[in-house]
């Protein structure tokens, strides 16, 4: 699976011109391979193998010091150790030395991992085709450093489109929209070929620069629809299965009706070797939890809203790759959006979302069958009020990465991948809250941690 | 729990190696499908797919000896004897890959069960692409999904949505690139050591057969692993394969680490695995090979998890393991032998989070030394063979003097088996497996009085008799592959 079939799967690019602009300017990009055309039926495959072996070495997640009041935001969460991403960077179990410092030597998965798509598509009508699509999505490393933990696969794509002159409507499970500039120029410019930040130690795939800037849309259950290309510009919409962030009934554990997102995007290219597309994305979704009374019983029903917007831009113009974007919204998370996580909502009775920014920028220079790139990005996590006076957490306030990376095309299926990440997370510090009057007097010092990691691998594709 | 549940989940041990044995070129009468040839490129497809109907019936997981030790003391308050200490066994409690043959079909210490089950290995479809990219030089990619035909714990309602759910495990997704240089493979792959052993088991003995089950409840099975065969098992990892020099090759590999959950969970650097072999056809009937396996990986542990405490200590091992063998096939006959020894290693797989892999209080690593040997013949479209394995855990020290538990000594097996190859794509199989658990028995001991006249368990010399468990294991199946 490539960008280009995830673009496929959310509905974005239609097989045309489009797709010849893209195949000659993205390097990610590949064409798929077409096993059998027979009865206006034709089957097709596309995917890729890679490994990489990843050295990391910095800090661990800070630790609150023995005996203090409060708990670092994530230093306890399960998820990590589970290979779910959370909040910073936390070794997995055992990982660190008796200084909390964080060394280790992986071979793992890139920022893609092992992936086999399978495509099946059939000319209904002069100018309507259906395509059906499922990928399957595999990493190379065992969860938790468990030799014996079976590698399970997921099928992360599921759908099926129709496509005609009116447009595109997509139904299954593709990516969603919201963050989808930025895990696209991630991907193109940055870390297609790459690794980035290991998404957790305990098992990949990789984020690339996902957590510092760029928000990953997710997968989800979808029914989309794409306009026509006019001029380059398209409006893409869609309604989505819905989340919810808790299993407690007064908790946001109730979204009785699907989530809408939406794109509009203009791309096009502009003379002989240059390029520029822009979108902005959005997303909506009203949550709601029963408030309990003091008996323990449901009383009443509280509605809040999910939303997030985010946007950017890409240039290509000769060598020179460039890519900038941004997002913010309320209980978006800080790896992808709608992340279930131990930053999503404060510990308040009312259980109010932060507020989550993010920006990215990222270039590349492609010279023949090199390609440098280098990127900067960052998350910010807003306070909320109750969590101001909250003296149990030091709740995390940023994540922030900068990447380099080395690639060399050595030939059109095979990707020699060398690059650098540097992670970087700070807390806000929890308040200081004096027992007796529960006034806040002051604030612990902020938590920060530093990692740096280092890939180098292979990547097979086709 | 930890290292329990997380046993559970894991798609082990199993049938294991196919990775080793297809890099090795050893499949036997099986060539990849190709689907497609096109631009270069090589589509190409194998798997297989069986179910065998295997009754098993023997010892229920015995109960601990009945320490009657004489000499305890004299209880002032009663009159009484005091009871001696009891103890318990290295694998109860339905601890997988541990000990013995745990199950939950016992009865009045007994076993039996049926059950329809997948083989040694377990359904498989695997996907390739391969291109030459040079007169020399090509690179092959290659995933296989596996599964098993029966269900998680005979429930057919945890088929779904649950950890143990049936769903394929990608035991293999890697990139080679071949040359006259050798042979580079990165990626999703076998482990080294115990990679000769697995082999002549797969070949030799239960490639097309059962053998004994790893666990009754689910997953493929063992064949020989965990009686003298070791498994190498898959892992993520670089491997170089030299080309042959008049037969002699060499592999080195750097593997993602494995930790051993709940105990030794520090493990910063990959582990090294290697192997030489030296294979040569000596006349048209009569082959023959030899090889040798290492593995070594550092371990590291924390005393405490919080930081800044004074007692936080760190403090490092390392789990080695050695192996050999050689295979000689002239005409008709085919003969294998393999042995290992190594620190820490388990008795089904090399790094198996066990508890008999290590002391559960010292943490110490055990020792374990297996030996290997399985005979064939083959006419034609009959295969007729027989096994005989054995692997054996050393205690340690401070085992002797741990009253409270029984230590797990040997597992053997001992096997035979008959193919018939239908076609060349369909094999029918009926294979028998004797598998004994032995086990130390827990150090002698008696009560006594201390000074304050409390009653206390003391050891005195010798062991109380080992635990012993037989079962008998019976498999009859088909195996369809291609």
């Amino acid at each position: 699976m490539k960008i280009l079939n995830k673009h496929r799967g959310s509905a974005i690019v239609r097989i045309g011109l489009c797709l010849a602009v893209y195949l000659s300017w993205s390097r990610v990009a590949n064409a798929e391979l077409e096993l059998l055309n027979k009865d206006g039926w034709t089957f097709t495959f596309d995917g890729r193998v890679n490994a990489f072996l990843s050295a990391g070495a910095g800090d661990n997640i800070p630790l609150a010091p023995m005996g203090a009041p409060y708990t670092v935001m994530g230093s306890q969460s399960s998820g990590p150790g589970n290979g779910r991403a959370d909040v910073g960077w936390p070794e997995n179990y055992g990982q660190r030395d008796s200084d909390n410092n964080y060394l280790a030597i992986r071979v793992r998965s890139g920022m893609y991992p092992n992936i086999l798509g399978f495509g099946v598509t059939r000319k209904v009508g002069e100018d309507t085709t259906i395509r059906g699509y499922i990928s399957i999505w595999s990493t190379v490393e065992s969860l938790g450093y468990d030799k014996w933990a079976p590698i399970n696969a997921e099928a992360r794509e599921g759908y099926f489109n129709v496509n005609g002159s009116w447009g595109t409507v997509t139904i299954g499970r593709t990516l969603a929209l919201l963050g989808r500039m930025s895990y696209e120029i991630d991907t193109l410019y940055g870390h297609g070929f790459g690794v980035g930040l290991p998404c957790t130690d305990a098992l990949g795939p990789a984020c690339g620069h996902i957590g510092t800037g760029v928000l990953f849309p997710g997968y989800g259950a979808n029914v989309a629809y794409t306009t026509p290309s006019a001029g380059g510009l398209r409006l893409h919409v869609g309604v989505f299965d819905p989340v919810v962030f808790s299993t407690a009934m007064n908790d946001w554990s109730h979204a009785s009706v699907v989530r809408p997102e939406g794109a509009l995007s203009f791309d096009r290219p502009i003379g002989m070797t240059g390029r520029i597309k822009f979108e902005v994305e959005g997303l909506y979704q009203p949550v709601s939890r029963i408030e309990m009374d003091a008996t323990g019983t449901g009383s009443r029903r509280v509605t809040t809203a999910i939303w997030g917007a985010a946007g950017g831009v890409r240039i290509e113009a000769g060598p020179i790759r460039l890519g900038v974007s941004g997002f913010r919204g309320k209980g978006l998370g800080l790896f992808y959006a709608l992340q279930r996580s131990s930053a999503t909502e404060d510990n308040s009775p009312t259980h109010e979302l932060r507020t989550f920014t993010g920006g990215y920028g990222q270039v590349a220079l492609v010279f023949g069958k090199l390609q440098l790139s280098g990127g900067f990005g960052m998350s910010l996590v807003d306070q909320t009020a109750f969590d101001k006076i909250d003296g149990s957490v030091s709740v995390i306030r940023y994540q922030r990465g900068i990447s380099g990376a080395l690639y060399y095309y050595a030939t059109d299926s095979i990707v020699l991948g060398l690059d650098f990440f540097n992670f970087a997370a700070g807390w806000w510090g929890a308040p200081m809250v004096d027992p007796a009057t529960m006034a806040v007097t002051g604030k612990y010092a902020g938590e920060t941690q530093l990692l740096n990691f280092v890939n180098a691998g292979m990547t097979y594709h086709w | 729990m930890t290292t329990l549940s997380s046993v559970k989940r894991r798609g082990v041990v199993c049938g294991l190696t196919l990775g080793a044995l297809l890099l090795l070129g050893a499949r036997p009468a099986s060539a990849d499908l190709t689907l497609l040839e096109h631009d270069g490129w090589t589509f190409f497809t194998d798997g297989r797919i069986n179910s065998f109907l295997s009754l098993g019936r023997g010892d229920d997981f015995p109960n601990p000896t009945p320490n009657n030790t004489p000499g305890s003391a004299i209880d002032p308050n009663t009159g009484m004897q005091l009871p001696n200490p009891n103890h318990g066994l290295i694998g109860s409690g339905g601890q997988y890959f541990t000990a013995g043959f745990p199950n939950d079909q016992g009865y009045g210490g007994k076993y039996l069960g049926t059950r329809v089950r997948s083989g040694f290995l377990g359904s498989i479809i695997a996907f390739g692409m391969k291109r030459q990219v040079t007169d020399s030089t090509s690179i092959k990619s290659y995933v296989s999904l596996w599964g098993t035909s029966e269900a998680y714990a005979r429930d057919r309602t945890g088929d779904a949505g649950a950890a143990t759910s049936k769903g394929f495990d990608v035991r293999e997704g890697w990139i080679a690139v071949d040359g006259p240089w050798g042979s580079f493979l990165g990626g999703r792959q076998s482990g080294i050591l115990g990679s000769l052993s697995t082999e002549i088991d797969f070949l030799y003995g239960h490639n097309f057969g059962v053998g004994l089950p790893c666990l009754e409840i689910y997953y493929p099975t063992c064949g020989h692993i965990g009686t003298g065969a070791l498994g190498p098992g898959f892992a993520a990892g670089f491997t170089y394969t030299t080309p042959s020099l008049g037969g002699l090759r060499v592999k080195a590999g750097l593997y993602d680490p494995v930790r051993l959950l709940g105990a030794w969970e520090r493990v910063p650097y990959p582990r090294p695995e290697g192997a030489i072999w030296f294979e040569q056809r000596v006349s048209p009937s009569v082959w023959f090979k030899v090889q040798a396996e290492g593995m070594y990986q550092y371990m590291g542990q924390i005393s405490n998890m919080e930081v800044g405490r004074p007692d936080n200590l760190h403090s490092s091992d390392r789990v080695w393991g050695v192996a050999g063998g050689a295979r000689l096939e002239a005409g008709w006959f085919r003969l294998g032998l393999s042995a290992f020894r190594g620190k820490g290693l388990g008795t089904y797989v090399a790094l198996q989070n066990a508890s008999s892999t290590f002391n559960s209080a010292t943490r110490n690593f055990r020792y374990f030394t297996g030996y290997y040997a399985q005979t064939a013949a083959v006419f034609g479209n009959e295969q007729v063979s027989a096994g005989i394995g054995r692997v054996q855990d050393d205690l340690l020290p401070e085992d002797r003097t741990d009253i409270g538990t029984s230590n797990l000594k040997y597992q053997t097996g001992i096997s035979g088996a008959f193919y018939h190859r239908l076609t060349s794509n369909l094999v029918l199989g009926f294979d028998y497996f004797m598998f004994r658990t032995d086990w130390w028995g827990a150090p002698s001991s008696i009560s006594v009085l201390d000074a304050n006249g409390q009653p206390v368990s003391q050891v005195v010399a010798g062991f109380l008799p080992g635990e012993k468990q037989v079962v008998h294991l019976f498999n009859l199946g088909a195996t369809f592959y291609w």
